[in-house]
């Protein structure tokens, strides 16, 4: 049987991959010690699924009520070519003060999404359309270009054993998202 | 992006919109709204004209929806909260407002559907029929985007991952019509291949129409998969390209094929066969021949993909797979065939309705514990839920 949780011993060191957070440190999803840790991919361009989602697990947070050492929200961009450490802090603090921002490049990230089993990517809009960005060639295509990324809508409930506990859907209410961390305590 | 530019720009044709005070919609249970589609399930009956509604959060039922006809298929709009209704032989559909569970004016598409398709925005609907006819509509509008004629069938579809474009199987043609919505036209077709011994595919001097599946795409949108089970081939395309990228001989009646979220795997369950091969999705080689003993209708996964479900064409089976371990894990029995099957957008339930009863089995993906949801509605199949995209565009 597979079991409640997935946990992937050959990618641990996932999760101690060096990132940069929001304020310039350098930081790992280790390094965040909350009981639950949330972790969501996206980018601040976004313009529906990421604020929305973020906008509900805020909600969420405020609803459970729990001390700010519970819960960590960790939001990974994937976008490091605009989202800078300033536009991650204003975009998140938009949020809730708990979430905080961190940047990797698409080295860093391909081996952080493949420990969450998921995946992301670049789409180039040319005149005939939406056209895939190799990975290996976003880092020179300029910030002002016309691209957008893709990513998982899923928020990943890790506990301290970096197992990931449970998933958050989209189309998740704010009631059911509140449950859902609170279960993850359990 | 580009296809909501381009979306925008197209010239919607005024369709005719029908308006009959008998196509009444009850709800039975109370008025609350059902308007999160993406946390209820949907399911229709084959010989009553009505719709059960399950809440994926709770497993109770949410409310018995009664249309006028009985509907052939469900399409679930989340943005628009709106719920339509196919119906064989009519060109009328029922459209039931999810806020309220109150049934709309139906609307005339000038042809029967017996498939609809939401696209990726949520907001437009493919129609298409076994006369070879396919429209687009905007459902916001209700306007008819463009109606496209003359193809061999159009019951096999299947969108682009932008939306952009809609890839259409005909089986006795053997190839693919790639509509693109700016053009409203066809404007590629991908000749799919030969059988490879001329006996496949004919008796005597007849022509027989080879099974072939709808297209499955690959996590990123741009590769896509389909089995022509007939002659036991998987043939992978390149999306963008509009081309064959590489045919496959695969054990015996392939069905759809599956490609898992993180792109690891790509899944061919078997029907004769009673089988999954699983192939690198990078390379395309074939990893692993998994038997499971259930003759393959469709396969789903759950939970971070690390479990697959398939569900038995002919007994009360379901095969699971064990995708860590790429091994069969066990088999559950439910008390009737399993319909197709639904796995809810945080990948942790499965739903299948229980072919013929009134009955819906609910599996945890993570347990495997199996509920069996009673309701007063006979004859389910074809469960729907609004939303199981797990990628954010």
């Amino acid at each position: 049987m597979v079991g409640d949780t997935v946990s992937t011993p050959q990618d641990i060191n996932a999760l101690d991959i060096p990132l940069l957070s929001e304020t310039g440190s350098t930081v790992t999803i280790n390094s965040f010690k909350a009981p639950v840790r949330l972790v969501f991919f996206g980018f601040t361009y976004c313009p529906d699924i990421c604020p929305l989602t973020l906008h509900k697990v805020a909600s969420a947070l405020r609803l459970i009520d729990r001390p700010a050492a519970d819960v960590d929200v960790i939001f990974i961009s994937v976008d490091p070519k605009r989202d800078t450490p300033e536009i991650l802090t204003q975009y998140t603090n938009a949020f809730h003060e708990q979430i905080t921002g961190l940047i990797g490049n698409v080295d860093q990230l391909q081996a952080i999404t493949k420990y969450f089993r998921t995946t992301f990517g670049y789409n180039l809009l040319t005149s005939d359309g939406d056209q895939p960005l190799p990975l290996n060639e976003y880092h020179a295509i300029p910030a002002n270009s016309t691209y957008t990324p893709y990513h998982s809508s899923q928020v990943y409930l890790l506990n301290l054993n970096n197992d990931i506990v449970d998933l958050i859907g989209l189309g998740s209410d704010i009631k059911l998202i509140a449950q859902t961390i609170e279960n993850a305590f359990n | 992006m580009q296809i909501r530019k381009s979306l925008c720009a197209l010239v919607l044709l005024a369709s005719t919109v029908a308006t009959s005070s008998s196509w009444a919609l009850f709800g039975l249970f109370d008025s609350d709204s059902i308007a999160a589609g993406s946390r209820y399930a949907f399911i229709p009956s084959k010989i009553e004209p009505r719709i059960v509604v399950i809440d994926t959060q709770n497993d109770e039922l949410a409310a018995e929806l009664g249309l006028t006809q009985v509907a052939n298929n469900l399409i679930i709009s989340d943005s628009l909260n709106l719920l339509v209704a196919t119906h064989s032989e009519s060109s009328l559909i029922s459209l039931v407002d999810l806020e309220t569970q109150s049934s709309l004016s139906p609307m005339d598409i000038g042809m029967t559907a017996d498939v609809g398709l939401l696209h990726p925005l949520d907001q437009y609907m493919a129609f298409g029929n076994n006369q070879g006819q396919v429209s687009l509509w905007d459902m916001q509008t209700r306007k008819k985007m463009f109606q496209v004629n003359d193809l061999d069938s159009a019951v096999n579809l299947t969108f682009s991952v932008d939306g952009s474009r809609l890839f259409i199987v005909e089986p006795r043609d053997r190839k693919i019509s790639v509509v693109a919505l700016t053009e409203q036209s066809v404007i590629a077709e991908i000749d799919l291949p030969e059988p490879t011994q001329s006996k496949d595919n004919q008796v005597g001097s007849v022509q027989i129409k080879p099974e072939i599946s709808s297209i499955s795409r690959s996590a990123d949108g741009y590769t896509g998969f389909l089995s022509i089970t007939s002659e036991n081939t998987v043939v992978v395309l390149d999306l963008l390209k509009l081309e064959i990228k590489k045919i496959i001989s695969v054990d015996s009646e392939p069905v759809r094929p599956f490609s898992t979220a993180d792109n690891r795997y790509v899944l061919i369950p078997h029907r004769a066969a009673e089988s999954i091969y699983v192939l690198d999705a990078l390379s395309l080689d074939i990893r692993r021949n998994i038997k499971t003993g259930v003759p393959a209708r469709e396969l789903n996964t759950g939970w971070l993909d690390t479990v697959a479900f398939v569900m038995s064409a002919n007994s009360e089976e379901i095969a699971v797979v064990d995708l860590e371990k790429l091994a069969l894990e066990q088999t559950i029995t439910l008390t009737s065939q399993p319909d197709g099957g639904l796995v809810t957008s945080d990948s942790k339930r499965l739903y299948t309705a229980l072919l013929n009863t009134n009955r819906i089995a609910r599996i945890d993906v993570r347990s495997r514990e199996v509920l069996e949801i009673n309701s007063n509605i006979s004859g389910l199949s074809n469960i729907k839920i609004a939303v199981s995209n797990n990628v954010c565009h």
